[in-house]
């Protein structure tokens, strides 16, 4: 198991170093002259010019330029950014943490409505819960998330007046913080009201994939010999569909969400900016819209890193669990 | 493996023999799909699409960019309008007819390029091995670690707002799953006899990947290319609903869509129309897949 994990980070080496090339080269690719399209045509005056292709190291050449890049990377330096001179490491640390929070509560949603949803439908099959599962999960996976935003926006925000349209509260452990030093639930309330609408956005795909994944999962357990076994032992049913079969269904479920985690974060740049949300999504649009490629940058490679260290940790937490698991 | 049945021998206009002794591997799939009832309803659905995106000056009942002063944002119903206008006074149902256009483009076009790069870097990986397969497979690796709507944002965020580029971008970053899949296949394939036997009887190596073995990895190939057909819409309307993709006035379903949000409490038809026929297509192309996986290979 050591020298799979092992082999594992190594082969993570090579894919890390790949996507710092991608992202270098994203900003040398841009055609005509990169300064020039950042600050406009306008504004191009040849010292500016000059100045800004000094200060993004643009006047050397490609391979001197990629070691220096790599060489800030490393130190965890990811440039600075154009429209407002902070260092982009510190614009990506403000806004992470409300980026996680929305993530998290994505995943929440998700699996509060997918796994009770996947074991009824598997464990009564051809029900009508079966069958409804099964046409919400064919439309959340067909339905764009940010029309189901605007909809959710419609209908919660606008209508019925129950939760708000945009923006965001106290972090929600902020808010649990309070109510419990000092007994306050306002924070708290604040904090959740409007997580819901983008968590739900957000979590509405995944919900449709766990369900179905839950399905398949708990239909394939519930036929195997164990599980015969304990309901021979004159176990209740609910006990074995709750204790015996959803631990091990639950697996592949717990892969999914793992290796979905990428998808998320993409999800969350479209969820953010519909409800404005203040993470890393919304942050690399408005830097899109400015011109401002270093921030771009940063947050795209920090999209990536995360994704890259969840496909490692579900590979390295599943070879911990199924000692079969070893590199061929 | 796979037999074709060749119409006849005679070059005289016989009809093709009916399906008795040896049905070809594609008719029995197309028999199989013919049973799948989601599968005739996606077919149904993409096929009234395209004769829409075809036929959309002589359907649409008005012009699309037509602007009409005395009736904005009008809701469904409204006179002359039957899906009501937007809020500058277009016709939403002509919008949403010419918005076909957009979509369909972006979709053959984009997975075009995904299928192309992809099987090309499949077959290559897959048929050579060694170095060449280590290469090509990290490069996959690498490209996989991007969300795909994250990188195809990143390259629009380069390449600038256009449908052309909206269609570049998405074929950039789908093609990992081709390489990835077929790669798969010739790694058994290669070792069939049928391939051994041509390699044996000296046939070059491109000629034994194109008539040989891509022939027999076509099946994974056309259901990723349907579901990727879904795949892209969305992520299209996505780039144009972020104002990353098609430009106005062009009409887009993302675009309308992010149109309307400012109208959402006095004119939500703007917004929901546009978001019901993503929906309808995207299923349209999900149940056809889910039918042609069943029917091409009940292993995948």
């Amino acid at each position: 198991m050591g020298r799979y994990i092992l082999q594992r980070l190594l082969a993570t080496i090579p894919v890390l170093l790949g996507v710092s090339v991608v992202i270098f080269l994203l900003l040398r690719l841009i055609p005509g002259d990169p300064v020039v399209i950042m600050i406009g045509a306008e504004n191009a005056t040849p010292e500016e010019v000059t100045r800004l292709r000094h200060v993004l190291g643009l006047d050397r050449g490609l391979p001197v330029q990629y070691v220096k890049f790599l060489g800030r990377l490393v130190t965890g330096d990811l440039g600075t950014s154009l429209s407002s001179d902070e260092p982009v490491r510190q614009l990506i640390r403000e806004r992470l943490p409300a980026t996680i929070e929305l993530a998290l509560a994505a995943v929440v949603v998700a699996l509060v409505i997918a796994i009770p949803i996947g074991v009824v439908s598997a464990v009564r099959k051809y029900s009508l819960v079966d069958t409804a599962g099964t046409v919400a999960a064919m439309l959340g996976i067909s339905m764009p998330n940010f029309w189901l935003g605007v909809m959710l926006i419609f209908l919660f925000a606008l209508r019925l007046g129950w939760l708000p349209a945009s923006g965001r509260g106290e972090p929600v452990m902020g808010g649990l913080w309070t109510l419990l030093t000092s007994g306050n639930p306002g924070a708290l309330v604040t904090a959740v009201v409007h997580l819901v609408l983008p968590a739900v956005t957000l979590g509405a795909a995944l919900a449709a994939v766990v369900t179905r994944l839950t399905r398949s999962s708990m239909l394939e357990v519930i036929g195997q010999d164990y599980i015969r076994t304990a309901r021979a032992k004159g176990l209740r049913g609910s006990r074995v569909v709750l204790h015996h079969a959803l631990r091990n269904a639950l697996i592949p479920v717990v892969t999914v969400i793992g290796l979905d985690l990428g998808a998320l974060l993409g999800g969350a740049v479209i969820t953010e900016t519909i409800f404005a949300w203040p993470g890393i999504g919304r942050l690399a649009i408005r830097s899109i819209i400015q011109r401002d490629f270093p921030v771009v940058q940063g947050v795209v490679l920090m999209i990536a890193v995360v994704r890259i260290c969840a496909n490692l940790a579900v590979d390295v937490i599943y070879a911990i669990i199924d000692p079969r698991i070893r590199y061929a | 493996m796979r037999s074709s049945t060749r119409a006849s021998d005679t070059p005289s206009a016989r009809p093709a023999e009916p399906a008795a002794r040896h049905e070809s591997y594609w008719g029995a799939a197309w028999r199989r799909l013919c049973r799948h009832h989601l599968a005739m309803v996606g077919l149904g659905i993409i096929g009234a699409i395209i004769l829409l995106a075809v036929f959309a000056p002589y359907v649409s009942p008005a012009d699309p960019l037509a602007i009409d002063y005395a009736h904005t944002a009008a809701p469904p119903g409204a006179p002359g309008h039957v899906l009501g206008t937007d809020a500058v006074g277009r016709d939403i149902l002509a919008r949403l007819i010419y918005g076909t256009r957009v979509s369909l483009q972006v979709g053959i076009v984009a997975v075009g390029i995904a299928a192309t790069l992809g099987t090309a870097v499949g077959l290559t990986a897959g048929y050579y091995g060694g170095v060449v397969d280590n290469v090509l497979m990290r490069t996959v690796d690498v490209f996989l670690a991007f969300p795909v709507i994250v990188l195809a944002i990143a390259i629009i965020a380069v390449l600038g707002p256009s449908l052309v580029n909206v269609m570049i971008a998405l074929g950039l970053v789908a093609w990992t799953t081709y390489a990835r899949v077929v790669r798969g296949q010739v790694l058994i394939l290669r070792e069939l006899d049928f391939v051994q036997a041509a390699r044996a009887a000296g046939t070059g190596d491109a000629r034994i990947i194109v008539r040989h073995i891509l022939p027999n990895a076509l099946a994974p190939i056309i259901v990723l290319a349907t579901v990727g057909m879904a795949a892209a819409i969305i992520a299209e309307a996505a780039l144009s609903f972020l104002g990353l993709g098609v430009q106005p006035p062009t009409p887009s379903w993302g675009s309308m869509l992010n149109e309307g949000r400012a109208f959402l409490r006095t004119a939500p038809h703007i917004s929901t129309l546009p978001g019901l026929a993503i929906m309808v297509t995207v299923l349209g192309f999900n149940f056809l897949g889910d039918g042609l996986r069943d029917a091409l290979d009940p292993r995948l």
